[in-house]
């Protein structure tokens, strides 16, 4: 069963017509920046693509990147790319618990050996072991171990990309990223908070059509992670025109103004929520009125506060900016009476000088 | 994982914008309490004109040129006005920068737009170039510039040249290039109070010193 192509099959049973299958492939490829001579290669590829297991590994997370990827509205064909993969384990998802579910993650580690993929979501503590264990396991060591058989490792949503909420500041857990741990397989990451489920089973979509995607220099696909939502962005051209909302109830947050001064970190944030957008294309933070946090690139949660524009200071300056008021009056005022007493000094000391000197 | 970029750009705005700020104020507040404090010599002479009201008026009257003197030195006039008007134009009507200026005061103003802006920092770019190449090529601007005209001169270039580059993305990741930018800034209010660059805050004395003077001795400056 393991090594069936899956997708022939569940197309059948759920009644998925061609056509609307190579839509799938087209819109895949679009989003994906690919060639649309790549739709048929696309189609063969994912049809012949033999079932993978998939080992899931939930760490320091709050299963936002879960619900994310199950709110793909079935029957969709996105959510048949997730059916077409063996998930083996999965503690959320799964029925088996404690034990039991250990033993199918034993067991799939066992039979697919050098050949599972390997996703994550949650950072990793490295302060404590006992701060997240799953079956008395130890984060850290369940990734280790799980990781050593994998063919290729999907960091799914911020915290396993990059360490994510658990890693801000102060990082009570001294939460980790994948990345920091695993040094020995390709990593794909998928960071936002959560992912966009489209990404996520594009960036599937490709492993098992044609292998790990184009990555950035922090390990993103960049055919979703390769343009900033302000380049993207609907509103952009009230940005390029001045026009901007000023509070979150205005006369600009009511017409659709740009969400600058109200913090949006959309400038540099790369990700594809302003082109793929969320909930199939319905509608993404921003043009729900609310500005982008910046969620899919490391340490978005200490970037200076969400509410706080991209331009503005990001420290408690105001305090260190009268101090160095009252300290400049101090030593100007010091500064000067030096010099009146240097000079008073020298006028006390100057001798005068006559002619009678001079001939001296 | 660590974004070189982010780190970079939270230093910026955070512990550099800081440092910045402690020496931009601490230094423009002690340069300008010791010129007020150390003041000029007394004049004991018997006032012809007044002093006050002439020292006032050439504070506004010199931001003028006397007649003839644009021709005479074309570049250096208007190449400053341009640079001068663009440079403002572009620091105090973007609005991420009136942004700063809301949260550090709370008061804010009319924005413009980015044709605006951008017009306005690629003229002021154009004017500081051309304002450098009058140095290079007079022989006797060339005899009297010092290092410290050319830092002030490349310091002022940098924000510009940087900040156009971080909002048209024109090369480099933007997170850095807005990091860069705002250390550019920073570097500039770090100079300012020890270069020439104060002259933005002594301009006032020096003109007033200058009209005063002249006032007292019954003479229109």
């Amino acid at each position: 069963m393991a090594n069936k192509p899956m997708l022939p099959e569940l197309m059948k049973t759920h009644g998925v017509s061609r056509r609307a299958f190579m839509k799938y492939c087209a819109s895949l490829a679009s989003v994906m920046a690919l060639s649309p001579a790549m739709v048929p290669r696309i189609a063969e590829a994912l049809e012949n693509a033999k079932r993978p297991s998939v080992i899931w590994l939930s760490f320091q997370e709050c299963t936002g990147c879960t619900e994310s990827i199950t709110r793909s509205h079935a029957p969709t064909i996105e959510d048949l790319i997730f059916n077409a993969v063996s998930l083996d384990y999965h503690h959320t998802l799964q029925a088996a618990s404690g034990h039991a579910a250990e033993a199918a993650r034993e067991q799939a580690m066992k039979e697919n050996y050098g050949n599972y993929v390997l996703i994550v979501d949650g950072s990793i503590p490295l302060d404590n072991p006992g701060y997240s264990c799953i079956a008395g396991i130890s984060n850290l060591d369940m990734l280790k171990e799980t990781a050593a058989g994998a063919a290729a490792i999907v960091a799914v949503g911020t915290c396993a990309a990059y360490g994510g909420i658990p890693h801000a500041n102060p990082n009570p857990t001294g939460a980790v990223a994948v990345s920091e741990i695993i040094k020995d397989k390709p990593i794909i990451n998928v960071p936002g908070c959560p992912p966009i489920p489209v990404v996520m089973t594009g960036v599937l979509a490709h492993f098992l059509t044609f292998g790990i995607p184009e990555l950035d220099e922090l390990g993103r696909p960049k055919a979703f992670f390769g343009e900033s939502i302000h380049d993207r962005c609907y509103r952009r051209p009230f940005y390029d025109k001045g026009k901007f909302a000023e509070s979150f109830d205005d006369e600009g947050a009511r017409g659709g103004w740009c969400l600058y001064k109200l913090g949006c970190k959309g400038p540099t944030t790369k990700s594809a929520c302003a082109t793929v957008k969320w909930n199939n294309g319905v509608s993404f933070p921003i043009e729900a009125g609310h500005p982008c946090l910046g969620c899919t690139e490391p340490d978005f949660w200490d970037g200076g506060g969400f509410y706080k524009p991209l331009s503005v200071p990001a420290g408690d300056y105001r305090k260190m900016g009268l101090a160095a008021v009252a300290g400049g009056a101090a030593v100007g005022v010091a500064s000067a009476l030096l010099s009146k007493a240097g000079k008073a000094k020298a006028a006390k000391a100057h001798e005068t000088v006559d002619a009678h000197d001079l001939e001296k | 994982m660590n974004n070189q970029a982010f780190d970079l750009l939270m230093w910026a705005r955070g512990p550099g914008f800081d440092i910045a700020l402690v020496i931009f104020f601490g230094g423009i507040v002690l340069r300008v309490v010791e010129i007020i404090i150390l003041g000029r010599k007394k004049d004991m002479a018997p006032a012809k004109g007044s002093p006050v009201a002439q020292g006032i008026k050439t504070i506004f009257s010199r931001s003028f040129p006397r007649p003839g003197l644009v021709k005479f030195a074309p570049i250096t006039y208007i190449g400053g006005y341009i640079f001068h008007l663009g440079f403002f134009i572009a620091f105090l009507f973007f609005a991420p920068h009136i942004a700063i200026f809301e949260d550090a005061f709370g008061i804010s103003w009319p924005n413009a737009g980015r044709v605006i802006i951008e017009s306005a920092t690629a003229l002021a770019v154009l004017a500081l170039i051309a304002l450098i190449y009058s140095r290079f090529t007079d022989p006797v601007r060339k005899a009297l510039t010092t290092f410290d005209d050319y830092l002030v001169l490349i310091l002022s270039a940098l924000p510009l040249i940087t900040g156009y580059v971080a909002v048209n993305k024109l090369f480099g990741d933007p997170q850095m290039m807005l990091a860069i930018h705002i250390l550019c800034v920073e570097a500039l209010m770090i100079a300012f109070p020890f270069t020439k660059l104060m002259h933005a805050v002594s301009f006032v004395f020096a003109r007033y010193y200058n009209g005063s003077i002249q006032g007292r001795k019954g003479a229109e400056s």
